[in-house]
């Protein structure tokens, strides 16, 4: 797993900073988690209509999240990171458009580079994924969701590595190519096509939640709190 | 020649100083910033970067605000209009210099 690259600009590196901690990828992983957890079990069992609620509300859990997980996050980092190392404005979502402008000493800045595109494009592309399977279920009469599992993860796998080398969270060529194996390894796994179709978001889920502890551990590791530091020394 | 030697004369000294210009670009770039990312960021320590604060914050180029996130205290600082002009007219005035350098 490759760190977030140094960047060159304090922008850049204020973006790079809102991944430090791994939080807002450990955010994302265990929610897909949950969602995917339970989806899998309701598909297997669709007479368990309580498992159905739990389902639509790991959902909206989801969504909650993904419309405001910067303030969620600022308040978990509230406790853990900002008496660490420090805080700083968390990015804001990068412009999908904006032109790759070079900047030189002649011209001013009058771009904000402390944007990301993690949540519109790393961790939207699993659930984009999980609704390509459901629509290759739905158009096949279930037969085509089981293959469409593994070509739709090895595309997010391709997508996550191209749009993630510019961000302020690049993944290295020897990480994601886990999202498209995990997707041939789902081939052994004989669910209903409904079931199937919560796949993509459990790969994803699974993925992000190991680069999100991975990142924590470290981090934590490295950046013990102050009150223990200052014991220490 | 001239003209541009006389220009550098005109470059704005409070940000001047390397340790207040690392914080002006730190706030330019991130937008805010609190006191121990600062302090990190620019590798100043305690006493250096609050008296530089304090210089930034008398002229009016950052402002300053103290508040809670959760239990924990922060020292929030932000450039302010004034700053954010004054760095721009720093850095194009410097690119000119600079400019004149390498030609």
């Amino acid at each position: 797993m490759k760190d977030a690259a140094a960047p060159q600009s304090p922008g850049k590196r204020a973006a790079a900073y809102w991944f430090v901690d791994g939080l807002p990828e450990l955010g994302f992983g265990v929610i897909y988690l949950i969602w995917s957890g339970l989806g899998i079990v309701w598909g297997s069992s669709p007479d368990q209509h309580w498992m159905k609620w739990g389902v639509v509300t790991a959902g909206v859990i989801f969504l909650v999240f993904f419309c405001w997980d910067r303030r969620i996050l600022d308040m978990v980092k509230g406790r853990v990171t900002y008496p660490r190392t420090g805080y700083v404005r968390p990015p804001k979502d990068a412009q999908p458009n904006r032109p790759d402008e070079i900047v030189t000493l002649e011209t001013a800045r009058p771009l904000d580079e402390n944007v990301t595109y993690f949540r519109m494009r790393t961790a939207f592309l699993f659930f984009v994924a999980m609704q390509l399977v459901t629509m290759a279920d739905m158009t096949s009469d279930g037969r085509a969701a089981r293959w469409a599992v593994p070509v739709v993860m090895m595309a997010a796998a391709a997508l996550e590595y191209y749009w993630s080398r510019e961000d302020a969270r690049p993944y290295s060529l020897w990480s994601v190519p886990a999202i498209a194996l995990a997707g041939w390894l789902t081939l052994a796994w004989h669910l209903s096509p409904k079931s199937t179709a919560y796949f993509p978001i459990l790969i994803g889920g699974a993925w992000l939640t190991t680069h999100g502890l991975w990142t924590l551990v470290r981090y934590l590791r490295t950046n013990p709190h102050p009150q223990y530091g200052g014991a220490q020394s | 020649m001239s003209s541009e030697v006389q220009d550098l004369t005109r470059l704005d000294r409070v940000i001047h100083e390397p340790a207040r210009l690392g914080i002006m670009m730190v706030l330019h770039g991130a937008g805010e910033a609190d006191f121990l990312y600062l302090q990190r960021e620019c590798g100043l320590t305690q006493g250096n970067l609050s008296s530089h604060l304090a210089r930034l914050e008398e002229t009016g180029y950052v402002e300053i605000e103290k508040k809670f996130k959760g239990k924990f205290p922060m020292t929030v600082c932000r450039l302010s209009v004034k700053g954010k002009a004054a760095f721009d007219g720093y850095t194009e005035m410097l690119a000119a210099v600079l400019q004149v350098v390498r030609r």
